[in-house]
């Protein structure tokens, strides 16, 4: 006898949801004066959402609840190099992207040199 | 110390950071990135990273309601075009390049694309009382369903 005859099943076990971990994808862009990363974060809201800086570790995490129940925990670490200016990290969430904005150190910005004509 | 990481960012970043007025960034940078594939090329979290943007979808029964949803963070509004019968519903969308002025790029794992996803409806559905929402780059349709289609209570008898 086959069991696919039983018209009703059920289990006893309800399925466990441990938070699912997810490491999002990023965008690194650079000009002269610093940094721009771009974060998929879909579903985070800025209240779920941590950005932390510990020399020389910038920490983003955010948590996102699932259709299916549970939560997904996205994480994310980068390295911050010392020529960088940690203390003008700022970071904005829209539409699921967060952007974090991290300036370089004034003296290693490129810079015009004005000539003098004498 | 770094090299145990199995976080993909804050490896490929360090070199080129770390020297950001090196003439070698790009050189770094890729030599992170193969030293890295060689290693973890069949690390399951890398080959999601490298794969082509997807789009997460998913379906569910919620009793008077099915929900779909789409993760689809960076798609404005305007670039999202939806059309529902009592069957399927059609969603078109585009994610557009996000370049701006005077940056170069540096790693780029997100990508752009546009997609058109039909799906069909277990049950039918009131289209009517059909509503989307776009929040935190997730859209949320939600589709009542019809009448004929709605749970009902089944009442219990006591004898």
């Amino acid at each position: 006898m086959s069991e696919r005859n039983t018209a009703v099943t059920t289990s006893t076990v309800e399925p466990r949801r441990p938070a699912r971990r997810a490491t999002p994808p990023v965008d690194v862009l650079e000009n002269d004066e610093g940094f721009l990363i771009l974060a998929d974060l879909p579903g985070v809201s800025p209240e779920a959402l941590e950005v932390e800086y510990s020399s020389p570790e910038l920490r983003v995490r955010g948590r996102a609840p699932l259709p299916e129940g549970g939560e997904v925990v996205y994480e994310r670490r980068f390295e911050l190099g010392s020529t960088l200016d940690a203390g003008s990290i700022s970071a904005e969430l829209a539409n699921g992207v967060l952007r974090i904005a991290i300036k370089k150190s004034a003296p290693l910005r490129p810079r015009r040199i004005d000539v003098r004509a004498a | 110390m770094l090299t145990h990481w199995n976080d993909f960012g804050s490896l490929g970043l360090q070199r080129p950071w770390s020297s950001a007025l090196a003439f070698d960034a790009f050189d770094g940078l890729r030599r992170e990135m193969e030293r890295l594939f060689s290693v973890y090329d069949r690390s399951p979290a890398i080959a999601s990273l490298t794969a082509p943007p997807r789009v997460r979808w998913s379906l569910e029964d919620a009793g008077e309601a099915l929900v779909v949803r789409a993760e689809l963070p960076g798609v404005a509004e305007k670039d999202l075009e939806l059309s529902v019968d009592a069957e399927r519903i059609t969603v078109k969308g585009e994610r557009k390049e996000e370049l701006p002025e005077g940056y170069s790029v540096r790693r780029r794992e997100r990508g752009t694309y546009s997609f058109t996803r039909t799906i069909g409806l277990p049950v039918e559905v009131d289209v009517e009382k059909a509503e989307a929402v776009l929040e935190h780059g997730v859209l949320t349709i939600t589709l009542p369903k019809a009448k004929e289609a709605q749970p009902r209570k089944i009442p219990v008898r006591t004898s």
